[in-house]
C-alpha cells in the first residue's frame, strides 16, 4: 500500500490533469483534439478508481470508455469529415459571462462541500470488488442487489438505440410518396454495382 | 404481482417491435391495436395490483400515490396511441410527410411509459435515476421523430441537451446526498442535520426538477421543443411529462427531503407565482397553437405545485386530482388539435375561425376542454384549481391565491382567443376541414364526458382523496 503522502499527491495530479482535461475538450476548436482531450479525461477518471481500490471499475472504464465509446467518436468523425466546429466563435461579452458564472458556481459549490461535515466510512472494511462479487451483486434481487435498476437501464439502451436509428435513418427523396413505412429506398437508393459507377461524381453512369 | 403492469407494458413494447417486422403494408394498423390493447390490459392490472407492498427487498415499492400514478401513465399512454394512430399510418387528408416507422414509435412510447411507472415505484436512488432516465432519453428521439422537418430536428436536439443539463443537475444533487448519508435508500438517506452542503443538493434537485417541470426559469427549452415535435407528442410531452417531474418531486421531496419541505415553502411559492405568471403572460402573444400550449402547460405547472405548500395531508390528493382533471382537459383539447392538424395541417390560432359552423361537435368539445384548463365551474379543471387554491390558503399563503386568481383570469382570456375565432369569426376561406376519424372521435367524446363528469361527480375526488389522505403519515417521520 502506498503512503499518505504519495496518495495525496497522487491525488492531486490526477484531479488537476482530469479538470485540464475536461476544460480541453470544451475549449478546443477541433473535434479530433477534443475526442483525444476526452479519452484523457477518461483515462484520468479511471485513475481515480484505482486509487479508491476498486480496480475492476477502474478496468470496465477503460475498456468501455477509452477503448469503446471514445474509438467510436473518432470513427464518427472522420467519417463524417466535420473536423471543424462551424459555431462562431463567442462574443468576449459570452466568455466573460460564461467565466464568470462557472467560477462562481465553482466557489460556492467548493465552499459549501468544504465546510460540510461528511459522514465517513473509514472503518469498515471495503466491499468486494472483483467480477465475481460484482456480478452476483448486479443480478440480485435482494435488498443489496442491483437487478431493478439493471434490467431498467437495458431497457434505456434499447429504447435510445431504436429511437436513434430511426432518426439517423436515410430518408427517402422529397417526390416520393407517403408510406406509413417511412423507410422503404427511394431512387437514390438503388445499389450500382461497382464496374457500372460513374468514376467522378460516384452513382450510376448516366 | 405488484410488477405486473410494467411487465405488461414492456412485453407489449418487444412484441409491437417483432410484429412490425412481419406484418405487411396493408395489416401495420395491427401494431396500433396492439399497443392499445397492451396499455388498456395494463391499465386493467393497475387496478387490481394492492395499493401496498413491496418487491426485490423493498427497492420496488407500492403505496397509494405510485398506485393513482402509474393509473394516470397508462392512461395518458393510451390516448396518446389513439392521437397518433391517423398520423402515424397517413389515414389522414392533410399528408405530414417525414412521420412514419409506427412500430418504433410505439416501442420507444411503451418503454417511456414503463420508465415512468419504474420511477413511481423506486425506493432508492440508483433505481429512481435510472428510471427517470428511462422516462426521459426516448422522448428525445420522439420529439425528433418528423425527420422532414428541421424544426423537429431543432427539437430533439434543444430537447437532448438541456436534458442533459438537467440530468447533471439532479446527478450533483443525488450524489450530495449519497455522500451526506452513505445510503441510497431514498428513506434511509434522509439528512438529520442541515449542512451547507444539504442546501446545495436541495438546490441542485430543485433545479433538476424544475426543467422536467418547466418551471420558470427552467422552462426554456419548452416552447421550441413542443412546436417542434409531432403533435400527439406535444400532447404526451404536456401532460405525461408533468406528471413525471410532479411523481419525480414527490419521491424526492416527500420521501427523502419531506421534514425540509416546510422551510422551503416561500421557495415554492415564488416559484408558483412566477411560473403562472410568466407562462400566462407569454402565451397572450402567441400564435402558433404548439407554443400556445407550451406555455399555457408552463402556467400549469405552476398551478401544480401549490399542492407542496403545507399541509401535506391535504396537498397530495389536491394535486393527483388535478392531475387527472389536467390529462382529461388537455388530451380533450388535443384531440381537437390533432385532428385539425391531420386534416387541414393548419396550425396557428387563428386558422380555427369559424369552426363551430363547420363541426359544431369538434369545436364543443374543444370549447369545453378550454373552458376546464382556465377554470370555470363546474368544469373538472375549476374543482382541481379549487382544492390547490385551498391548500396554498391553508398554509397561509394567501396573497398567492390572489396571484393565482388574477393568473386565472389571463388564463381564460388566452382560451377565449381560441373559442373566439371557433365561434364568433367568419368560416376559413380555405374550406372546412373533413370529418374527424373514428378513433378520435371517440376518444373525444369519451375525454369530454370525463372532464365533464370528473367535476361534478364526487366520486372521483372521494377515490383519490379517500385512498391518499393517509399516504403522508406512512412517508414522513412524525
Amino acid at each position: 500500500m502506498i503512503g499518505p503522502a504519495i496518495y495525496t499527491v497522487m491525488f492531486w495530479v490526477v484531479a488537476a490533469s482530469t479538470v485540464l482535461f475536461a476544460l480541453a475538450v470544451v475549449n478546443t476548436r477541433k473535434l479530433l483534439r477534443a475526442a483525444i482531450a476526452l479519452m484523457a479525461a477518461l483515462s484520468t477518471t479511471a485513475g481515480f478508481y484505482v486509487m479508491l481500490d476498486a480496480q475492476f471499475l477502474a478496468g470496465v472504464q477503460v475498456l468501455v470508455y477509452v477503448g469503446g465509446i471514445v474509438v467510436l467518436i473518432v470513427f464518427a468523425i472522420m467519417l463524417t469529415r466535420s473536423g471543424e466546429l462551424l459555431e462562431d466563435h463567442p462574443t468576449p461579452e459570452r466568455r466573460v459571462v460564461g467565466a464568470a458564472i462557472s467560477i462562481m458556481f465553482l466557489i460556492l459549490s467548493a465552499a459549501a462541500v468544504w465546510v460540510s461535515p461528511f459522514a465517513e466510512y473509514s472503518t469498515g472494511k471495503t466491499p468486494p470488488n472483483d467480477a465475481l462479487s460484482i456480478g452476483k451483486a448486479l443480478l440480485d434481487p435482494g435488498p443489496g442487489g442491483y437487478v431493478a435498476p439493471f434490467e431498467v437501464i437495458s431497457l434505456l439502451l434499447l429504447a435510445a438505440m431504436i429511437g436513434g436509428i430511426v432518426i439517423a435513418r436515410k430518408t427517402p427523396p422529397p417526390n416520393q410518396p407517403f408510406t406509413s413505412g417511412g423507410d422503404l429506398p427511394g431512387e437514390t437508393d438503388v445499389y450500382t454495382p461497382l464496374s457500372q459507377r460513374d468514376p467522378k461524381r460516384g452513382g450510376p453512369v448516366s | 404481482m405488484l410488477m405486473l403492469p410494467e411487465i405488461i407494458v414492456i412485453i407489449t413494447a418487444m412484441t409491437v417491435l417483432v410484429a412490425d417486422l412481419f406484418l405487411p403494408e396493408r395489416l401495420r394498423f395491427g401494431v396500433s391495436c396492439l399497443s392499445l390493447t397492451g396499455l388498456a390490459a395494463a391499465a386493467v392490472a393497475v387496478l387490481m395490483t394492492p395499493m401496498n407492498g413491496s418487491l426485490l427487498g423493498g427497492q420496488f415499492g407500492m403505496d397509494s400515490v405510485a398506485w393513482w400514478f402509474k393509473l394516470f401513465f397508462v392512461i395518458s399512454g393510451f390516448f396518446t396511441v389513439v392521437l397518433s394512430m391517423d398520423l402515424l399510418h397517413g389515414r389522414t387528408t392533410f399528408r405530414m410527410r417525414g412521420i412514419g416507422s409506427p412500430g418504433e414509435y410505439y416501442t420507444v412510447l411503451l418503454f417511456t411509459i414503463s420508465g415512468m411507472m419504474f420511477l413511481v415505484s423506486a425506493r432508492d436512488m440508483v433505481l429512481l435515476y435510472v428510471s427517470l432516465e428511462l422516462a426521459t432519453i426516448p422522448l428525445f428521439a420522439l420529439a425528433a421523430w418528423r425527420r422532414e422537418d428541421a424544426r423537429s430536428g431543432e427539437a430533439g436536439l434543444k430537447y437532448v441537451i438541456i436534458g442533459a443539463l438537467a440530468s447533471a443537475f439532479i446527478l450533483y444533487g443525488l450524489g450530495l446526498l449519497y455522500g451526506l448519508t452513505g445510503q441510497i435508500g431514498l428513506e434511509a438517506a434522509r439528512v438529520t442535520r442541515v449542512s451547507p452542503a444539504f442546501w446545495l443538493a436541495v438546490a441542485m434537485l430543485t433545479a433538476g426538477v424544475g426543467f422536467k417541470l418547466t418551471l420558470v426559469p427552467f422552462h426554456l427549452w419548452a416552447a421550441d421543443v413542443f412546436e417542434g415535435a409531432p403533435m400527439p407528442i406535444t400532447a404526451f410531452l404536456s401532460v405525461a411529462s408533468k406528471g413525471t417531474g410532479l411523481a419525480f418531486m414527490f419521491q424526492l421531496f416527500f420521501r427523502n427531503m419531506g421534514g425540509w419541505l416546510d422551510d422551503g415553502s416561500l421557495l415554492i411559492a415564488l416559484f408558483a407565482a412566477v411560473t403562472m405568471t410568466l407562462g400566462n403572460c407569454v402565451a397572450i402573444v402567441q400564435t402558433n397553437i404548439k407554443r400556445f400550449m407550451a406555455f399555457s402547460a408552463i402556467s400549469h405547472a405552476g398551478v401544480f405545485i401549490m399542492g407542496f405548500l403545507g399541509p401535506h395531508d391535504y396537498g397530495v390528493p389536491a394535486m393527483l386530482f388535478y392531475l387527472l382533471a389536467y390529462i382529461a382537459s388537455t388530451f380533450a383539447l388535443f384531440a381537437g388539435i390533432v385532428w385539425y392538424s391531420n386534416e387541414t395541417g393548419r396550425e396557428t390560432i387563428p386558422d380555427y375561425r369559424g369552426m363551430s359552423r363547420t363541426n359544431p361537435m369538434m369545436a364543443l368539445a374543444m370549447m369545453l376542454a378550454l373552458f376546464s384548463l382556465a377554470g370555470i365551474p363546474p368544469l373538472s379543471g375549476f374543482v382541481g384549481k379549487f382544492f390547490l387554491f385551498s391548500v396554498a390558503a391553508g398554509a397561509g399563503y394567501h396573497w398567492l391565491v390572489g396571484v393565482a386568481a388574477v393568473n386565472s383570469t389571463i388564463a381564460l382570456y388566452n382560451y377565449l382567443r381560441i373559442v373566439r375565432q371557433m365561434y364568433i369569426e367568419p368560416v376559413h376561406e380555405d374550406g372546412p376541414a373533413a370529418p374527424a376519424s373514428w378513433s378520435l372521435s371517440i376518444a373525444t367524446a369519451v375525454l369530454t364526458v370525463v372532464l365533464v363528469l370528473v367535476g361534478i361527480i364526487p366520486f372521483f375526488y372521494n377515490a383519490i382523496n379517500g385512498t391518499t389522505i393517509a399516504w403522508m403519515s406512512g412517508v414522513l417521520p412524525h
